[in-house]
């Protein structure tokens, strides 16, 4: 009984910021990546009012639902507004940058250390069943139940209430009958902001302590618990909220913590499968917008002469004769990111399917091939090839049931896969080592003789990058690469030509992970250490961020944006802590100015270049 | 027609790679002037989720340097401490771990915060031989990769079973809670023997996420085998949550905790529920010794801070010890990553502030060192009577 409630209020914690979640995602059917942000946001804010400044808990309260709304306007001006004719991925990555901006602002502007927060509200007053609980508790309870029946009231029973019923079921129809479809999405990014906010103060007074990182796997989770009521039902998050909020708590206090994201998970992947409406949703008949969208046209891939091409791989290759080993060693990593984006680029490309999980497939690859180096001592060319399959053949079957899903529960389903499989990997001690890690992986040998300097990584690397990029580009053009091509552009149409299509969806999934698998096993060779924390969800949205900057399109864009993504950091060392950042910003800036890709297309250049070419052609 | 707008973006990609080559590498410049500076590198994290203890160790770094150049260097020469952010992720300290080798100005380097970082940059070090000066690894094998990784926490074989036996004054049945990480379960290891040996029953035991914030199943489920004693195997912020938690859930029981949650963000972050939770701890602010007293004068004139964290304390001794090996390896002769190294095997008693003079032993780690029982009262850890 006293586990239930625990779980029942750990689980409300869930639903506030679940409701955000589906509330935005029910006006604007979009995925809000930031909603974790301002969340910690409200906590380390509120703590300050409320520590530092010594506010009443109302003051606090209010401050904070103002600023964090602010906030969610800004969010949708700088990150949705200017992307709204893209595709729901590049809003995706939009709300992922400024989540990385308002994290590191935050901690550069209250620190970085965990923060004791004041109890405004009892904290254990009451007691049920053996079960010792404060008023806190019972607040964060009320309020996700007033905030949802509020909501629920408002939704139903005023003009605004009726915009935004009908911009979430059509927003062109909604526009065209003079709906303020942009507004209305504007009031939903505050609204669900300012719920973050107190959120933030709820759940950290509750918790006793709050540090500007928080928010990420608290968002993450509150995904989840939204996904299991039912995106953009809102009685379904709070559902979502306590269902999964009482699945942990009984399954952590059996088996202990560390079961913790295979609940969460487990359970996600579990109602994608069955219901992946969820409890309270529906997935909507007419399918919404495809994630990768109709912004493919603007993003025609540049096409390489091949002179042009060879001429870039001896140039690549020779590198190691002008540059240091660190360089070399930075190289090695780009070029194995470029890799495990190249599997991205495979489904999202080709099949027209965002997958947000890699990170797993890349943990299957680096974990297959370190154990069976290190433990069964087989050659590393042997256990690579081993990681290839085995992680192709792991997220097929985890994902099978997913693909005839489209858009947003595609791109959940596979992030849920993936951080699935990392929380096996903690949770499978026998097998991975759990949290122990495997360290002093041998490096891959060549010809026998292993490859320990910083040059030899680098080109292995870099060759075989080249290989699957070649094999990809042939892919492409190949009858299955049209085939797929079919399926992206228009579903419908190739299931009624007679396709299947959910097969063809998998199958270049398939073959993504195996890529992915690859770049594990190479991965686990570079760092020479494994453990499960490494393959986390930002890993996974690392590759498709490369993906989509290098354009999505073309695999040769992995190469450009794995340079940008991996290396930037890198160059932007000297800003120190200021070094996040400046990072999150220029994925920003990249992904509002060009959605469609570096490695693309860009019609008014091309035509002053066509122009230009043509004369100095006629004059040669 | 398209090759030369394809010549546009390869040479920006080119640009872009040889920046990067122009960033990292030693230039000109720098070994003109690694002449008459020592040059020391130092990864840690400053953005990301242990960004706080990146802070705490810039704290111990800064006023031992401040200490040292004020002191007119090493040798005559200025010491340089070369910061670089890893986040302490293993893939980025690996190829910080590079830069480090490869510009040849750095002498020697410290290790990063936790043991993924280190341990995934240990064996690169090692084969460059250039040393790792590792300060807060604790697990019984970090220093396994070879003759240049040195480590000054106490291993934890010794001071694991001690832990057992301090929980063993409270009564012999104990709840343990350890950290799901590498460090957590090496430990652990070492308790769980030590436990037997001296006859602690474990009636509850759980591994646990130190990025958790909700630890009441757990609690619940440990209020249950009604244990006379609470284990906490964990550092300051994760132990002070998992304190606060099982106070506000009625758990009564004493509390007691390995020393790394010995640090005043533990009673800063658990509030009333820290009064009376025992920890064991290699230092205690009331130790009388006159350098351990000007230490923590200096200190809170420096940053405003009554009590050091452990982590800036072992942050000043780590430089503090290297920076007698490199007098000792100038009085020899060059200074060089080599004879730094040896300097450090071939010394005896450096002084530090948390245990007194130390010499590293045959595995490069310091031996066994005297803690000291303290428990928390009126908001400030104190020696226990």
């Amino acid at each position: 009984m006293d586990t239930l409630l625990a779980g029942i209020i750990s689980g409300s914690t869930y639903s506030l910021l679940a409701v955000g979640v589906s509330l935005v995602f029910g006006v604007s059917n979009i995925v809000n990546f930031a909603h974790g942000a301002v969340f910690a946001v409200g906590g380390m804010l509120g703590w300050f009012l409320a520590a530092q400044l010594g506010w009443p808990l109302w003051a606090v309260l209010i401050a904070v639902v103002l600023f964090t709304s602010i906030l969610g306007l800004i969010i949708y001006l700088v990150a949705v507004r200017p992307l709204r004719t893209a595709p729901g991925i590049a809003v995706l990555l939009a709300t992922f940058a400024i989540g990385i901006i308002i994290d590191n602002t935050s901690q550069r502007a209250f620190g970085a250390e965990t923060r004791r927060f004041p109890a405004l509200l009892e904290r254990s007053n009451f007691e049920l069943w053996g079960f010792r609980f404060g008023t806190i508790a019972i607040v964060i309870v009320g309020v996700s139940v007033v905030c949802v029946t509020g909501l629920a009231l408002v939704l139903a029973r005023t003009r605004i209430g009726r915009a935004i019923r009908a911009t979430a079921q059509d927003p062109e129809a909604a526009a065209q009958m003079g709906v303020p479809v942009g507004r209305v999405q504007a009031i939903s990014f505050v609204v669900a902001s300012g719920m973050g906010g107190i959120a933030g103060v709820l759940v950290g007074m509750y918790f006793s302590n709050v540090e500007p990182s928080m928010g990420f796997t608290a968002g993450i989770t509150a995904f989840a618990a939204a996904t299991i009521g039912g995106l953009g039902s809102l009685p379904g998050a709070i559902i979502g909220g306590l269902v999964l909020g009482i699945a942990e708590a009984f399954g952590i206090s059996l088996w202990g913590d560390s079961v913790r994201g295979l609940i969460t998970f487990g359970a996600l992947i579990l109602v994608l499968w069955v219901r992946p409406g969820g409890f309270l949703g529906r997935v909507p008949a007419l399918a919404a917008e495809p994630m990768t969208g109709t912004f493919f046209g603007a993003g025609r891939p540049l096409r390489l002469n091949r002179w042009l091409a060879i001429g870039l791989i001896a140039l690549t290759a020779v590198l190691p004769l002008v540059v240091s080993d660190y360089v070399l060693r930075a190289g090695a990593l780009v070029w194995i990111y470029a890799l495990f984006a190249l599997s991205v680029t495979l489904a999202g490309g080709f099949a027209g399917q965002i997958v947000l999980g890699q990170a797993g497939a890349l943990a299957i690859g680096a974990y297959t091939s370190a154990l069976l180096v290190t433990k069964a001592g087989w050659d590393f060319w042997a256990s690579f090839v081993a990681a290839g399959l085995l992680a192709a053949i792991i997220s097929v079957v985890l994902t099978a049931p997913t693909w005839r899903l489209r858009g947003h529960y595609v791109s959940m389903a596979t992030l849920a896969t993936g951080a699935f499989i990392a929380a096996l990997a903690l949770n499978l001690h026998d097998l991975t080592n759990g949290s122990r890690g495997i360290v002093a992986i041998p490096r891959p040998t060549f010809f026998g003789a292993p490859v320990t300097s910083a040059w030899g990584m680098y080109l292995l690397t870099f060759g075989i990058l080249i290989a699957a990029l070649v094999f990809v580009s042939r892919l492409g053009a190949s009858h299955l690469g049209r085939t797929w091509a079919a399926v992206r552009e228009d579903e419908v149409a190739a299931a009624a030509s007679g396709l299947h299509p959910a097969a063809y969806k998998s199958l270049a999934f398939g073959i993504g992970s195996v890529i992915a698998g690859f770049a594990g096993a190479l991965y686990s060779a570079q760092v020479t250490y494994l453990q499960p924390g490494q393959f986390d969800v930002s890993l996974s949205v690392l590759a498709v961020t490369i993906a989509i900057l290098g354009g999505l399109r073309a695999p040769m864009g992995v190469v450009v944006g794995a340079i940008i993504l991996v290396g930037a950091p890198e160059l932007f060392r000297s800003l120190a802590d200021w070094r996040l950042l400046f990072y999150g910003v220029l994925l920003l800036v990249l992904i509002v100015l060009r959605p469609q890709g570096a490695w693309s297309h860009i019609e008014p250049v091309a035509r002053a270049w066509r122009r230009v070419s043509r004369r100095t052609g006629a004059s040669a | 027609m398209s090759s030369r707008r394809l010549i546009t973006t390869l040479a920006g990609a080119t640009a872009l790679i040889l920046a990067l080559a122009g960033c990292s590498g030693p230039s000109a410049a720098d070994e003109a002037e690694s002449s008459d500076v020592i040059r020391l590198g130092v990864p840690l994290p400053e953005t990301g989720d242990n960004a706080q203890y990146g802070e705490y160790f810039k704290q111990g770094y800064e006023l031992k340097l401040a200490e040292i150049n004020r002191a007119g260097g090493i040798d005559g020469r200025q010491v340089e401490l070369v910061y670089e952010d890893s986040q302490s992720d293993p893939a980025q300290a690996a190829s910080l771990a590079q830069k480090f080798i490869d510009d040849s100005s750095i002498v020697a380097t410290f290790a990063d915060f936790g043991t993924p970082a280190a341990a995934a940059s240990s064996p690169l070090y090692q084969q460059a031989g250039l040393l790792q000066f590792l300060f807060t690894q604790s697990a019984s094998d970090v220093t396994d990769p070879g003759d240049y990784i040195f480590a000054t926490w106490v291993s934890q074989e010794y001071e694991a079973p001690r832990l057992a036996e301090f929980a063993l004054e409270h009564g012999d049945e104990a709840a343990v809670f350890y950290h799901d990480t590498d460090w957590g379960l090496n430990t652990y290891g070492f308790f769980n023997t030590g436990a037997e040996d001296a006859g602690l029953d474990q009636v509850y035991t759980t591994a646990y996420d130190p990025q958790g914030k909700d630890f009441r199943p757990l609690l619940l489920a440990a209020a249950k085998a009604t244990p006379d004693v609470i284990v906490i195997i964990g550092y300051a912020a994760d132990g002070a949550l998992i304190t606060a938690q099982a106070r506000e859930l009625g758990l009564e029981q004493p509390i007691v905790g390995i020393s790394s949650i010995y640090n005043q963000q533990f009673i800063e972050l658990a509030g009333d529920a820290a009064e009376g939770v025992e920890t064991l701890s290699y230092f205690t602010p009331e130790n009388p010794d006159k350098t351990v007293q000007k230490f923590i004068a200096d200190f809170s004139d420096a940053y405003d801070v009554a009590v050091p964290s452990d982590f800036a304390i072992r942050a000043y001794d780590a430089l503090s010890i290297l920076a007698e090996a490199i007098e000792a390896a100038a009085a020899d002769g060059d200074i060089t990553r080599e004879s730094v190294r040896d300097a450090l095997a071939a010394g005896s008693d450096f002084d530090t502030i948390l245990y007194g003079p130390v010499t590293f032993n045959e595995k490069r780690r310091v031996d066994d060192a005297q803690q000291y029982p303290l428990v928390v009262r009126d908001g400030a850890f104190v020696l226990r009577d």
